[in-house]
C-alpha cells in the first residue's frame, strides 16, 4: 500500500491515544476492566483498566467485566461520530458480554479522538485542481492565475482558466493577477484554517495585478480533499441554508424630489433653497435640516462646476438592486456646480478616463443620457473640461 | 439634568466574534450573550423586568427579529422594546436601557446588540441606506476616502499614513489581549511601511488593513437601579450621562469649510453639563466606535476637543496605548470586531468593564474612575457615554 | 416618585391604500407642520430635544430607515431613535426619556407607506425563521388565520358576528376624516367578500393602508407652556408571548393579559370592565377585536361572541374611530388608537365625539397571532 493511501485512523492509534485522552470527571469513581475484541483488518484485542481514576490501557484480555466485540471499521467510524453507538448496538454490529451497565459509564471516559492531521502538500493542492474544477464557477472566466508560493514547499504555478477548462501548469505562463504567499499559509488557506481575507488584510498574502479576478477565483474548485481520504471534521447536523430573498418596490419621488428629477429630462439641475438661511439643496430636500422649514424657492444651478470632493473606489459593493458588482476603480465625487458654495455639493460620477485627473477644484461638465427619463442617471456622469 | 434615578451596569456578556458562526443560528448566538451577562451580574433570567433589543433589519432579512429571537433572549412573559438607530444601534439600546431604569419603570433592564453579518451583505446592506431616488448606485457601503485625504493634506503624506497605521498596529495589539476579539492579526510596528503600502486599496488612501472587519456577534448588558445594583454587584459601572446627536440625512459636509462634527458638538455637551474642562485628565480611558485607522486617529481630535496635532502626538508618542496615559480602545475597537448592531454596545460595555475591574487580560493597569465610550452610525451621528465608578447623584 | 407625563397634541395624516404622491418624508413632515401649529413649539433649547420616529427598514426597504427622517423631525445636531417595533411603543419608550429626567419635551412621529412594497404579506413573512415557519409558509394574515380559528372554537363565533363588527367599523370609519376612503359596508358584502385564512374573508382584514402620526409629550411641569388640556399617560405596559405557535394557547391571549395586567397596575386600574370611556384596540381582523377585549379583562373570557350579539362594542364606546380594521398601517396600529383616545379626551373628535371622555384604553399588538402586545392608560387633565 502506497503511503499516501494509508488510512491515518487506525484501530491501533485510536487504542494508543487513550490515556492521553482521559476525562478525570468521566472515569471518577469506577474501577473495572474493559475488553475490546476488535476484529477484521487493523484490529486486535485491548483491554482498558480503569481504577477509581487511573486509566490504563493493555494489549490482550485481561479479565474483563464486559467486553465489546465489533469490526474494525466499525469501530472507527464509531469514534469518530460517524456511526451512533447505540445504532450499531441495535443493529448488532456492536456485541457486548458481561455487564452492560458498565458501558454506560464508558461514553464519558474520554475526550473526543482527533485524527492525526494528514500531509499537506502544496504541490498536492494545485496538483489535484484539475480534478475539481466547479464548473459553475469557471464559466464565463478567461484569465491566467498565478501563484508563488514562497518556502521549502513552495513553488510557481499557474492555473489558466479559458472559459470553461482549467489547466494548471508549472511555473509562472503570463499571469493577469499574481498571489505571492507562504507554503504553510497557503495550505492553511486552503484547507479553511486561515481567513482568506484575513491573511490579505494583514500582509500574508499579497496580490498583484487585477485584484477583481480574484473575487471569481473563490468558486473554481470544489473543496480540497487531503489525500488520506480524511475529511476536515464537520458536525453532520449543520447546514447552511443559502437564499436570496427580494421584495419589489415602487419608491414616491414626492412633488420636491420629482421636481428635480422632472428637471433633468431638460438638462437642468434644479436646488431648492431655504427660505430663512438661504442654503441650497441637492438633491433637493422637502425641508432645510438646519431650520426646519419648507425649502420652498428653486434656482437653477450649473451645470457646469469643480470637483469639491473625489473619492477613488477600488472596491465596489454590489449594486442592492441588482446584486451586480461594478468594475473598478471609479470615482465617485462631490461637485461644486456654478451657483453653489460651502458644501452645497453633488454627489455624483466623474468619467473613467478622467480618473488621473480626479483632483480638487478641476472644472466640470455634465454628460447627458441621449434618452432622459427623470432619474439621477440621466446624467451619465461628469467629465473634466480640458 | 438630573436624572430620576442612579442607573449602574451590572453585568456584560459577549460572544465570541467571528465571521464564522455558522455552528449557531441567530437565537443561539444571543443567547449565549445573555447567559454571559447573567453569570456575570450573577442574577438569573427571573431578576429581569424588561429586554430591549435591537440590529439592522436588512443586514440579515429579518423582520422584527425580536419575534423570533424571543427563543434566544429569553423575553417570553416580559416586558420589552425594540430600538434602533444604524451603527449606533447598541449605544441607543444603553441609552433606552438607562432611561427605562431611571424612570422608575423597571429596576433591571437586559439590552441586547446583535448581527450576523454573514447571513447577508454588509456592505449592500448600508448602500441601502441611501435614497433610492438618487444616490443607491453612488455609494459603496460606509467606505470612504476621504478623511484619509484631510488628513494626508493636513499633516502630509508620511506622517499621516505612519500615525494612522501606527494606530491600527495598536489597536491590533489590545485585541491580541482580548479573546472575545473577531481580527487578532498579530501585527509589529514594523510592519508599518509595508501594510500603509501594500495592503489592498478600497477607496483612495483607505485600504484593506485600516477598516473594521465584518463580524457575527451580540453583546448583552444588564443595568439596575442603585438599590438593586448595589445589592447585585460589588463594583457596578454607573452610568452618568449621555448625548445623542445626528447630522441631516444628506451628508453636506463635502467642500470649503470646516464643519463641526457631531462627535465634538457631542463632546462639547456631555463635557459642559458634568463639570468636565480637562477631558485629557479628568476622563481615564476612551472606547471609541472607530470604523477605520482613518477615522479613529482623526476622531480623537473631536472627542477630546483637541486643536493641531496634539491627536497625532498621541498615537506617535503611544499615549493611546493600554498602558499609556490616555488608554483607547483596550479591546482593540471596531477595526478589530464589528458586529454592526452589537458594535457601538461593545463600546460602552468595554468601558463599564475597566470601571468594574473585569476587563481581564485587557484591564487598563491604572485606576479607572471615569470612562468615556462613543457611538457611531447613519450619516455621522455620534452617541456618547460617560460612565463612573462612583455613583453620580 | 417620578413626574407625570402630558400628551399635549396629536397629529396624523389621512390614512389611504396608496399615497403616491408623497414620499414619506413628506407625510411625516405635515404630522410635525400641524403639532407646531398646535403648540408652538420649535427645536430650540426649551423646545423638542428628542425625536423618537417609529418606522421599520423591511417596509420602507431601506436600512436605517430613521436616517431618513432627520432633517423632518429636526433633529440635526439633535437626538432622533426609532422604535422599530409597534408604534405604540413609542409613547411607551417617551415615557421614560421624560420621566428619566433626561428629557423635558419629546416629539414622536411615525410612518408606514404599505402601498410601497408589492405585499405587506412579503413583509411579515420576513418576521418567521427561515428554517421552519417561512418554508411552509406563515405570514402575519395566515398566522391570524390560524388564531381565528382557535378564537372561533373558545368563543363560537361565526361568519355573521364577524361581518357584524365590520359593519360597524366602516359606519364609524366614515364619520372619521382621517379616512378619506372609507365607505359604509353592507352585512351581505362583507359575507360575501373572498376567503383569505379561513374564517378571515378580504373584508375582515384592514386595508393597506399610509399614512403618519404624531405626538408631543411633555413632562408635568412644563405641560402648561404648550397646551391647557393635556392627556396624561397613567400607565403603559407591554408583553413577549413565545415565538413557536406551536408552543402557545392562541386563543388563551397570555400575553395581552400581562400586558394589560402590568398597565392596570401602573394606572392604579382595579376593575378595568368599568374603568374606561374609550377603548381603541387594534383589530388588523375582525375576530380580534371581541378577543382582545376579553384579554383585556373588559369582558369575561369567552364571552366575546356574546358581546358582540348585545351589541357591546357601542355600549363600550370600542374603536369610535373606525379601528385599525378602517385603515391605518400595521406598524402604526397601536400609536393611532392612542392619538385617537387622547383626541377624545381632548375633547378634540368633532364628529365622533364621545361626551364628557375621561379614561380611555389604547391597544397595539405585533407578531404572528398576537405574539407581543403593549397598552396604554390614558386619562383627561
Amino acid at each position: 500500500m502506497d503511503n499516501k493511501d494509508k488510512p491515518l485512523v487506525t484501530v491501533a492509534d485510536i487504542f494508543g491515544t487513550m490515556e492521553s485522552r482521559v476525562n478525570p470527571e468521566g472515569v471518577q469513581g469506577v474501577t473495572a476492566n474493559y475488553g475490546y475484541i476488535i476484529t477484521g483488518e487493523g484490529g486486535g484485542e485491548w483491554t482498558v483498566s480503569v481504577n477509581n481514576g487511573d486509566v490504563e490501557v493493555k494489549n490482550g484480555i485481561h479479565k474483563p467485566q464486559v467486553t465489546t466485540t465489533c469490526a474494525a471499521e466499525d469501530w472507527i467510524a464509531i469514534t469518530l461520530g460517524k456511526l451512533d453507538g447505540m445504532s450499531a448496538f441495535t443493529s448488532g454490529k456492536l456485541k457486548v458480554e458481561g455487564d452492560l451497565g458498565l458501558l454506560g459509564k464508558a461514553a464519558k471516559f474520554f475526550h473526543k479522538y482527533t485524527p492525526p492531521v494528514p500531509e499537506v502538500t502544496v504541490a498536492d493542492i494545485f496538483g489535484t485542481m484539475e480534478s475539481r474544477v466547479n464548473p459553475d464557477g469557471v464559466k464565463g472566466i478567461t484569465a491566467n492565475y498565478g501563484y508563488v508560493i514562497t518556502g521549502d514547499g513552495g513553488g510557481e504555478w499557474t492555473v489558466c482558466v479559458a472559459d470553461g477548462t482549467v489547466k494548471v501548469k508549472e511555473g509562472l505562463h503570463d499571469p493577469k493577477v499574481t498571489t505571492t504567499c507562504q507554503d504553510e499559509d497557503w495550505i492553511a488557506i486552503t484547507l479553511g484554517k486561515l481567513d482568506g481575507m484575513t491573511a490579505f488584510s494583514s500582509g500574508k498574502l499579497k496580490v498583484d495585478g487585477d485584484l477583481g479576478l480574484l473575487g471569481p477565483a473563490t468558486k473554481f474548485f470544489k473543496k480540497y480533499v487531503p489525500a488520506s481520504g480524511m475529511e476536515e471534521e464537520v458536525g453532520e447536523e449543520l447546514i447552511v441554508l443559502k437564499q436570496i430573498l427580494s421584495l419589489p418596490q415602487k419608491f414616491s419621488t414626492g412633488k420636491v424630489m420629482g421636481k428635480f428629477l422632472n428637471a433633468l429630462k431638460d438638462k437642468k439641475i434644479l436646488a431648492n433653497k431655504c427660505p430663512k438661511c438661504g442654503r441650497l439643496q441637492l438633491p433637493p430636500r422637502e425641508v432645510c435640516a438646519i431650520c426646519v422649514v419648507r425649502a420652498d424657492q428653486w434656482v437653477e444651478v450649473g451645470p457646469e462646476g469643480s470637483i469639491a470632493t473625489p473619492d477613488i473606489a477600488y472596491y465596489a459593493s454590489p449594486d442592492p438592486l441588482t446584486g451586480e458588482s461594478r468594475e473598478t476603480p471609479y470615482c465617485s465625487a462631490h461637485f461644486l456646480l456654478d451657483g453653489c458654495k460651502d458644501h452645497e455639493t453633488l454627489w455624483h460620477e466623474l468619467k473613467d478616463e478622467d480618473l488621473p485627473k480626479a483632483k480638487k477644484g478641476v472644472r466640470v461638465r455634465p454628460v447627458w443620457n441621449e434618452e432622459r427619463i427623470g432619474a439621477i442617471t440621466d446624467i451619465k456622469y461628469f467629465e473634466v473640461i480640458d | 439634568m438630573k436624572k430620576n434615578r442612579n442607573v449602574g451596569v451590572i453585568g456584560v456578556g459577549q460572544s465570541k466574534y467571528s465571521s464564522h458562526r455558522e455552528e449557531v443560528n441567530q437565537p443561539e448566538m444571543i443567547h449565549e450573550a445573555v447567559v454571559a451577562a447573567l453569570n456575570h451580574s450573577g442574577i438569573t433570567l427571573d431578576d429581569v423586568d424588561c429586554i430591549v433589543h435591537g440590529n439592522m433589519e436588512l443586514f440579515e432579512m429579518v423582520h422584527q427579529p425580536d419575534l423570533w429571537h424571543t427563543l434566544g433572549t429569553g423575553s417570553y412573559g416580559k416586558e420589552t422594546l425594540r430600538v434602533t438607530t444604524g451603527g449606533t444601534t447598541g449605544a441607543t439600546l444603553v441609552a433606552v436601557a438607562d432611561q427605562l431604569v431611571a424612570s422608575g419603570l423597571h429596576d433591571v433592564v437586559m439590552a441586547i446588540g446583535f448581527e450576523k453579518l454573514q447571513e447577508g451583505h454588509t456592505t449592500g446592506g448600508i448602500t441601502n441606506m441611501a435614497d433610492p431616488l438618487w444616490a443607491r448606485q453612488l455609494q459603496t457601503g460606509a467606505l470612504t476616502g476621504m478623511t484619509a485625504a484631510d488628513v494626508i493634506e493636513e499633516f502630509g503624506e508620511q506622517r499621516a499614513k505612519m500615525a494612522s497605521m501606527k494606530y491600527r498596529i495598536i489597536m491590533d495589539k489590545h485585541a491580541m489581549k482580548n479573546d472575545k476579539a473577531h481580527r487578532r492579526l498579530g501585527l509589529e510596528f514594523d510592519q508599518a511601511e509595508d501594510l500603509a503600502k501594500n495592503s489592498p486599496a478600497l477607496v483612495g488612501e483607505l485600504r484593506m488593513i485600516h477598516m473594521c472587519s465584518q463580524s457575527d456577534g451580540a453583546c448583552v448588558m444588564i443595568f439596575a437601579s442603585e438599590e438593586k445594583a448595589k445589592q447585585f454587584c460589588k463594583q457596578p459601572a454607573w452610568i452618568k450621562d449621555h448625548v445623542t446627536v445626528h447630522r441631516e440625512e444628506s451628508f453636506c459636509i463635502f467642500g470649503e469649510p470646516d464643519y463641526v462634527t457631531s462627535h465634538r458638538y457631542a463632546a462639547e455637551k456631555l463635557f459642559g453639563r458634568n463639570g468636565i474642562t480637562d477631558p485629557l485628565n479628568q476622563i481615564d480611558m476612551f472606547e471609541m466606535y472607530d470604523p477605520s485607522s482613518w477615522w479613529g486617529l482623526d476622531w480623537i481630535r473631536e472627542f477630546l476637543m483637541l486643536e493641531g496635532d496634539s491627536h497625532i502626538k498621541m498615537i506617535e508618542n503611544g499615549d493611546i496605548c493600554i498602558d499609556g496615559k490616555f488608554p483607547i480602545n483596550p479591546s482593540g475597537g471596531v477595526t478589530a470586531s464589528n458586529p454592526i448592531g452589537a458594535t457601538a454596545m461593545v463600546r460602552v460595555a468595554e468601558a463599564a468593564l475597566q470601571i468594574m475591574g473585569d476587563a481581564g487580560e485587557h484591564q487598563i493597569p491604572k485606576p479607572v474612575n471615569q470612562a468615556m465610550a462613543s457611538g457611531f452610525g447613519g450619516t455621522m451621528w455620534t452617541v456618547l457615554f460617560l460612565l463612573t465608578k462612583d455613583v453620580p447623584w | 416618585m417620578a413626574r407625570k407625563v402630558g400628551i399635549c397634541a396629536i397629529a396624523q395624516t389621512t390614512y389611504e391604500k396608496n399615497k403616491w404622491g408623497a414620499r414619506f418624508q413628506e407625510m411625516a413632515l405635515e404630522v410635525l407642520e400641524s403639532i407646531q401649529q398646535q403648540t408652538g413649539v420649535d427645536f430650540s433649547e426649551t423646545g423638542i430635544t428628542m425625536s423618537i420616529s417609529v418606522s421599520d427598514d423591511v417596509f420602507d426597504a431601506r436600512t436605517i430607515s430613521d436616517n431618513a427622517m432627520t432633517d423632518v423631525l429636526g433633529a440635526h445636531l439633535g437626538c432622533e431613535e426609532k422604535i422599530a417595533q409597534e408604534g405604540i411603543q413609542a409613547l411607551y419608550y417617551g415615557l421614560a426619556a421624560i420621566q428619566s429626567g433626561h428629557e423635558d419635551v419629546v416629539l414622536i412621529v411615525g410612518h408606514c407607506k404599505e402601498s410601497q412594497g408589492k405585499s405587506r404579506n412579503m413583509v411579515t413573512h420576513l418576521a418567521f425563521d427561515p428554517f421552519f415557519t417561512r418554508p411552509v409558509g406563515l405570514d402575519f394574515c395566515a398566522a391570524a388565520g390560524l388564531q381565528a380559528q382557535a378564537y372561533a372554537m373558545k368563543s363560537g363565533i361565526g361568519d355573521e358576528e364577524l361581518a357584524r363588527i365590520v359593519v360597524r367599523s366602516s359606519e364609524n370609519a366614515v364619520k372619521n376624516p382621517m379616512l378619506p376612503e372609507a365607505k359604509k359596508l353592507t352585512m351581505k358584502e362583507v359575507m360575501a367578500s373572498p376567503m383569505i385564512a379561513d374564517p378571515i374573508r378580504a373584508l375582515h382584514a384592514y386595508p393597506v393602508s399610509d399614512g403618519a402620526v404624531g405626538m408631543l409629550l411633555v413632562a408635568e411641569d412644563r405641560v402648561k407652556e404648550f397646551t391647557d388640556t393635556p392627556v396624561w399617560i397613567k400607565g403603559v405596559g407591554n408583553c413577549m408571548d413565545s415565538f413557536f405557535m406551536g408552543d402557545r394557547n392562541l386563543a388563551s391571549n397570555f400575553a395581552l393579559k400581562k400586558a394589560a395586567q402590568i398597565a392596570y397596575k401602573r394606572a392604579g386600574i382595579d376593575n378595568p370592565g368599568k374603568a374606561f370611556d374609550i377603548i381603541e384596540v387594534s383589530d388588523q381582523y375582525a375576530y380580534q377585536q371581541p378577543m382582545w377585549m376579553e384579554g383585556l379583562g373588559i369582558i369575561d373570557d369567552g364571552k366575546g361572541n356574546e358581546w358582540i350579539k348585545k351589541d357591546g362594542p357601542q355600549k363600550n364606546n370600542v374603536n369610535i374611530s373606525g379601528g385599525t380594521l378602517a385603515g391605518s398601517p400595521l406598524l402604526l396600529g397601536g400609536l393611532v388608537r392612542a392619538a385617537e383616545a387622547a383626541i377624545q379626551l381632548k375633547g378634540e373628535a368633532g364628529d365622533r365625539q364621545v361626551a364628557n371622555a375621561k379614561t380611555a384604553l389604547a391597544h397595539g399588538v405585533m407578531g404572528p397571532a398576537g405574539q407581543f402586545h403593549s397598552i396604554a392608560v390614558l386619562e383627561r387633565g
